[in-house]
């Protein structure tokens, strides 16, 4: 996956580490030299230095016909302008915005941009940490937030874990589409074991996401009690 | 009355040289007009007769533009702020979230104005595309 990070700073450090682990192709674009110097020292990556709401800039940068581009400038108004231009002028699938005023959640997304994640709502929470960005990251909304591919990596502590997965009373309302397991794909069919490590990539209707969510993450022994 | 036929309202958005050159126009031939920065000492460029609307504000905050602004009775709206990605989202508004019949937008950057160019109403002026026309069309006169 080519996946574009656009301005930040820390946000910008996190997301490049997180997609780079997992081996996608990056394109970083920063408007400031300082911070583009200090991503490509720390995190080993090129940057390109320009204001990524600039058709040249995305031009050179290369990011045409991208998969995903993440705009995290502190403005929400040079987000906007980037993803749109991201999307708009060079066919990039996806568009990602931070935005930090929270009533324009629902703007943006009215507007055409694919997903919206709220700073202020993020930190208010303080959920700006490693599992939940990722998680938001990772259950990108389809076709129009109707349904998600969630991605879940087993854990040993999981119920789920060591289980066959027709004896796991897997949920109805979702499918697993696939198990990556030591970079092998395996598709699912009931007999098969989930070992720890083994990552999922779950279907599932937006609306049933968080419900899957926590039967992936659900606890041995609390899981056995609840059930 | 319907909500159409209450259209009566010039909104301009950012009162600089520009803004503030077309405010005074309509308010000397005597049309409603509501003009809107972010800054109260820009309001100084309108004539001393002005006799539109001002207003202090952040027009990228929806509730300003619609309480406010009184948007949703605009006829036309001129965005013609200094940035161009406050004009580029304020056009996008305009268009799809309050269907506004005739949007002008400036644009510093030519290349913003594909990006409204499917919007409904809308259109586009950049100074650096007019210059080069008319420079263009200069040019060509000399030559003939």
């Amino acid at each position: 996956m080519k996946v574009v990070v656009a301005e930040g700073t820390s946000q910008a450090a996190y997301v490049i580490d997180s997609f780079r682990e997992h081996g996608h192709e990056l394109v970083v674009i920063n408007s400031s030299h300082e911070t583009a110097q200090d991503l490509a020292t720390t995190h080993h990556v090129p940057v390109y230095v320009g204001r990524p709401w600039r058709r040249f800039a995305l031009e050179e940068a290369g990011v045409k016909g991208a998969d995903l581009f993440i705009a995290l400038s502190p403005s929400d108004m040079d987000n906007f302008a980037s993803c749109l231009m991201a999307k708009n002028l060079f066919s990039v699938k996806k568009v990602i915005c931070l935005v930090d005023n929270p009533a324009k959640v629902d703007l943006f997304k009215k507007l055409g941009i694919d997903s919206v994640i709220c700073s202020t709502y993020l930190l208010a929470n303080s959920i700006l940490s490693e599992a939940t960005l990722r998680k938001m990251i990772k259950s990108l909304a389809m076709e129009d937030e109707s349904f998600a591919m969630v991605e879940s990596t087993v854990s040993a502590e999981d119920r789920i874990a060591n289980m066959k997965i027709m004896d796991m009373n897997f949920p109805s309302y979702a499918s697993i589409a696939a198990i990556v397991r030591n970079h092998q794909m395996i598709v699912p069919n009931g007999s098969v074991i989930l070992y720890p490590e083994d990552k999922l990539y779950v279907v599932a209707a937006s609306e049933n996401e968080e419900k899957l969510m926590a039967f992936l993450k659900e606890e041995k022994d609390h899981g056995e009690a609840t059930r | 009355m319907s909500k159409f036929n209450s259209r009566n309202n010039v909104l301009i958005v950012g009162c600089g040289r520009l803004g503030a050159s077309i405010a005074n126009r309509y308010s000397e031939s005597g049309i409603n007009v509501i003009v809107v920065d972010k800054d109260e000492d820009a309001f100084d460029r309108l004539d001393q007769l002005f006799a539109g609307d001002r207003q202090v504000g952040d027009a990228t905050n929806i509730s300003f533009l619609t309480n406010a602004c009184r948007i949703e009775s605009a006829t036309r709206v001129f965005l013609v702020s200094g940035n161009d990605n406050v004009n580029l989202f304020l056009a996008h508004v305009c268009a799809k979230v309050f269907s506004i019949p005739r949007i002008y937008v400036r644009f510093d950057d030519p290349d913003r104005s594909e990006l409204v160019k499917d919007l409904p109403g809308v259109i586009a002026i950049s100074p650096f595309q007019l210059t080069l026309e008319k420079l263009t069309a200069l040019e060509k006169e000399d030559e003939q």
